[in-house]
């Protein structure tokens, strides 16, 4: 009986500290991407130099930060070449070590006084992610900022009368090129 | 070698009034919309209307590559990292100034339908204002919190501005299969 309780008692130690897994209060909200961007706009830069949370270079490009709710923001980074970054900013006032110690796990860091990012005067955790802001789409920084690809870019060519003026004019010119020499070497 | 120059010069000449007699044909040869009738089983837009200017236009996604817009000489570009049409935010609608797409674009006025067909709803959006804008004035495309649709096209002397109509949205329609 005595083997028996202590199997028992055994399997059961195994069972609750071994198997099951410790449960947190923490529900992590969803972001959008930063190829579509929602929320409100809170700042953008067309160009210059920023940071990443969690890295420490300095990142040149554009950079647009889009408030979402009352606790959760995205930075949309994207340089003139290559992959942008996207980083999902989210603030927790009251996280205990363990719930930091899960969502490290996760992959999010830990910014302990957002006020140094321009944010609030709390905690944050948060999250990078690459994205393409070069490839297609109108990718990220500029999308609700101050426009596409900046103010050399612009918006979409919608019309193509220099064009055609252009090639009327040449055209012209050089047909009358062609035959006026035809025709002064003619006369000569 | 005279003579080769003055045959380069006319040649060159001839082709190049060829390719504006092209690019001005192309301005004018009616657009189908027929075609598009096929994808109705896409979550993207098809087609554009607006009742007040009688257009009627294929919509074809576009994206932002290699530095510069897609655009399509055979309808009106929905750019496709924007909002779809009937969610929230901006979604940005351009074509070109052409007699046959939405070169009557700036006849619009406010309070005018703009209809959106995508798959088998129709997404209905009425112009609150119209401006003329230069092309760096990118802050038309930003997003927003209302769900909105922007269409633009070229204006002005030699196409250096770009008239743009802004709506929000009025009603969704669901059409029977």
């Amino acid at each position: 009986m005595k083997i028996k309780s202590l199997v028992f008692s055994i399997i059961m130690f195994i069972v609750f500290f071994g198997v099951v897994q410790p449960v947190y209060a923490l529900t992590i909200p969803t972001f959008p991407s930063c190829f579509s961007p929602q929320g409100t706009v809170k700042v953008t830069y067309s160009e210059g130099t920023h940071g990443i949370a969690g890295k420490t270079e300095n990142y040149t490009g554009k950079d647009a930060v889009y408030t979402l709710t009352d606790s959760t923001l995205m930075q949309c980074y994207c340089p003139s070449e290559g992959s942008g970054i996207q980083t999902n900013w989210w603030s927790i006032p009251s996280l205990s070590d363990p719930d930091v110690k899960v969502l490290e796990n996760q992959g999010w860091i830990y910014i302990p006084n957002g006020s140094l990012w321009g944010l609030k005067d709390t905690p944050y955790v948060a999250y990078n992610t690459e994205y393409e802001c070069n490839s297609c789409g109108i990718g990220g920084a500029e999308v609700l900022g101050q426009g596409i690809g900046g103010d050399v870019l612009g918006l979409a060519t919608t019309g193509n009368l220099p064009e055609i003026a252009g090639a009327f004019i040449i055209g012209f010119i050089l047909i009358l090129f062609g035959v006026r020499k035809r025709l002064f070497t003619q006369s000569a | 070698m005279n003579r080769l120059f003055d045959f380069l010069s006319l040649g060159i000449g001839c082709i190049l009034f060829l390719i504006g007699g092209f690019w001005v044909w192309e301005r004018y040869k009616p657009i189908r919309v027929s075609d598009t009738v096929i994808q109705k089983e896409t979550t993207l837009p098809i087609q554009i209307t607006i009742p007040s200017l009688s257009v009627r236009l294929p919509v074809i996604p576009a994206k932002y590559e290699k530095n510069s817009f897609q655009t399509t000489a055979h309808g009106v570009s929905y750019l496709s990292s924007t909002a779809l049409p009937g969610t929230q935010g901006n979604s940005i609608f351009y074509g070109h100034n052409w007699p046959n797409l939405l070169g009557r674009l700036s006849d619009i006025r406010q309070g005018d339908e703009i209809i959106v067909t995508q798959g088998n709803a129709e997404i209905i959006y009425t112009v609150v204002y119209t401006s003329v804008v230069a092309p760096n004035e990118t802050h038309i495309q930003n997003n927003t919190t209302d769900m909105r649709l922007t269409l633009y096209t070229c204006t002005g002397f030699l196409d250096q501005k770009r008239f743009v109509a802004t709506a929000t949205l009025k009603d969704t329609e669901i059409k029977d299969k």
